[in-house]
């Protein structure tokens, strides 16, 4: 096997592996599955451009997709106002619901969406990529952060969210 | 030892600590009755935000490496491409403008091809064909090509009449076809790009769906966006299937 097709298979590997995480931790952040299934396969593609793996490839692929969504945001403004995201609402897990419980989960889903988008975005971000196995290590790299201080931001980040949620709902429940 | 700070028991339920300063803020935990209720109640608010954060995932696109992989390819062969795009293009808005000019062969091929096309119903969107159009000019022109895994299609100008219909197909080429429309097509490894500077016609474009990405663009307005399965676009589809999206839209100036 020549050194390209090592890489090419261990480029497959990794796809499988972590094409989903890193789209659901994106879907999170971003709010618009459209973006994350875009950011994340531009992250891959850079990914394979570059022609060798990084010293921590998890790590390295959310560092360049927050970049990528960074400046996302800063010429979105545009975008959002042109496009309309047509694909369904569905959600993984969707099933038939009655009336009543449709309209209370969606309702728990914009509450969530809600307390989300009102954290501080690095809070955010550590928060979400803790939550999708990102070790304190990774988190660090990834954002550019001392490791140490990623405590504070997670033990900051669940705090705020649970303190909004009770604001708002009384209780995630 | 005094009570555990929230980051030390944040750190502690997330198990990051060093096994050494790991066993001794367990051991506290242990023997302090607060510490302990602290840490429980940190570990069911973790639970409850999982719980939380899981209602707002979507599915996940169905993608495969090899469309990644393509795509990085594509992007890497652009330099060495860029000379033969550049004749290519020369080559084929010549090409493109015999089209144009009845009685050449190459406008004869394509009024071949096209006969067929032109036979489906007129898209109700459509206008009439320019006033300002030469009579004789052909009514319809086009171009078809096989991509790799994504395209663009590029019109250079805003028009204040005409619509683009967008349909996803079977079909491995990409086709786009004028109505009422003297345009010329220039192209290139995955891009279309139609000068219809001095046209208002209506255009059909249909795109493989199997395409990774595909975009649709008049001059810097993106009108429609397909990335895996998800598709971006600000009109919805009609009764054929087709996203028909007019030249003309609110809050965009055309000239």
């Amino acid at each position: 096997m020549t050194s390209g097709e090592a890489f090419d298979a261990a480029f497959g590997r990794l796809f499988e592996e972590q094409f989903d995480s890193l789209f659901r931790y994106l879907d999170r952040l971003a709010g618009d599955p459209a973006l994350a299934s875009d950011l994340a396969q531009e992250a891959f593609t850079r990914l394979y451009r570059r022609g060798s793996m990084p010293n921590d490839t998890r790590a390295w692929l959310v560092s360049v997709a927050s970049n990528l969504f960074r400046d996302e945001r800063r010429g979105s403004s545009r975008r959002r106002r042109l496009l309309t995201v047509v694909p369904s609402d569905a959600v993984v897990g969707d099933v038939a619901l009655a009336p009543d419980e449709d309209a209370e989960l969606k309702e728990r889903r914009r509450m969530v969406r809600r307390v989300l988008d009102g954290l501080p975005e690095r809070d955010r971000q550590v928060l979400l990529l803790r939550h999708e196995g990102y070790s304190y290590r990774e988190i660090a790299t990834a954002l550019g952060l001392a490791e140490p201080s990623v405590g504070t931001f997670l033990a900051r980040a669940r705090q705020a969210f649970q303190t909004a949620f009770r604001e708002m709902h009384g209780s995630p429940d | 030892m005094g009570h555990l700070t929230d980051v030390e028991l944040q750190a502690l339920a997330d198990e990051e600590l060093p096994e050494l300063r790991r066993r001794s803020l367990r051991l506290h935990v242990e023997r302090c009755g607060d510490c302990a209720r602290r840490l429980r109640c940190l570990t069911g608010e973790e639970r409850q935000i999982a719980e939380s954060l899981r209602l707002l995932d979507h599915p996940s696109p169905e993608l495969e490496t090899g469309a990644i992989i393509a795509r990085a390819r594509s992007g890497r062969r652009d330099l060495r491409r860029g000379l033969m795009a550049a004749a290519l293009s020369a080559l084929f808005a010549a090409a493109a403008t015999a089209a144009v000019i009845p009685g050449t062969a190459v406008n004869r091929y394509l009024e071949r091809v096209l006969a067929g096309w032109r036979q489906a119903p007129a898209a109700t969107s459509q206008p009439a064909p320019s006033a300002s159009a030469r009579p004789d000019v052909p009514r319809s022109s086009g171009v078809a090509f096989v991509p790799e895994s994504e395209v663009e299609v590029v019109f250079l100008r805003p028009q204040s009449k005409g619509a683009i219909g967008i349909s996803l197909g079977a079909a491995p080429e990409v086709r786009v076809t004028s109505t009422g429309a003297a345009a010329a097509y220039a192209l290139d490894a995955a891009r279309v790009t139609i000068d219809n500077r001095s046209t208002d016609g209506s255009y059909e474009i249909a795109i493989p769906a199997r395409l990774a990405r595909a975009r649709v663009r008049v001059g810097e307005r993106i009108v429609f966006e397909k990335a895996g399965n998800t598709i971006a676009t600000e009109v919805s589809r009609d009764s054929r299937g087709r996203y028909v999206v007019p030249f003309s839209s609110d809050g965009e100036a055309n000239p």
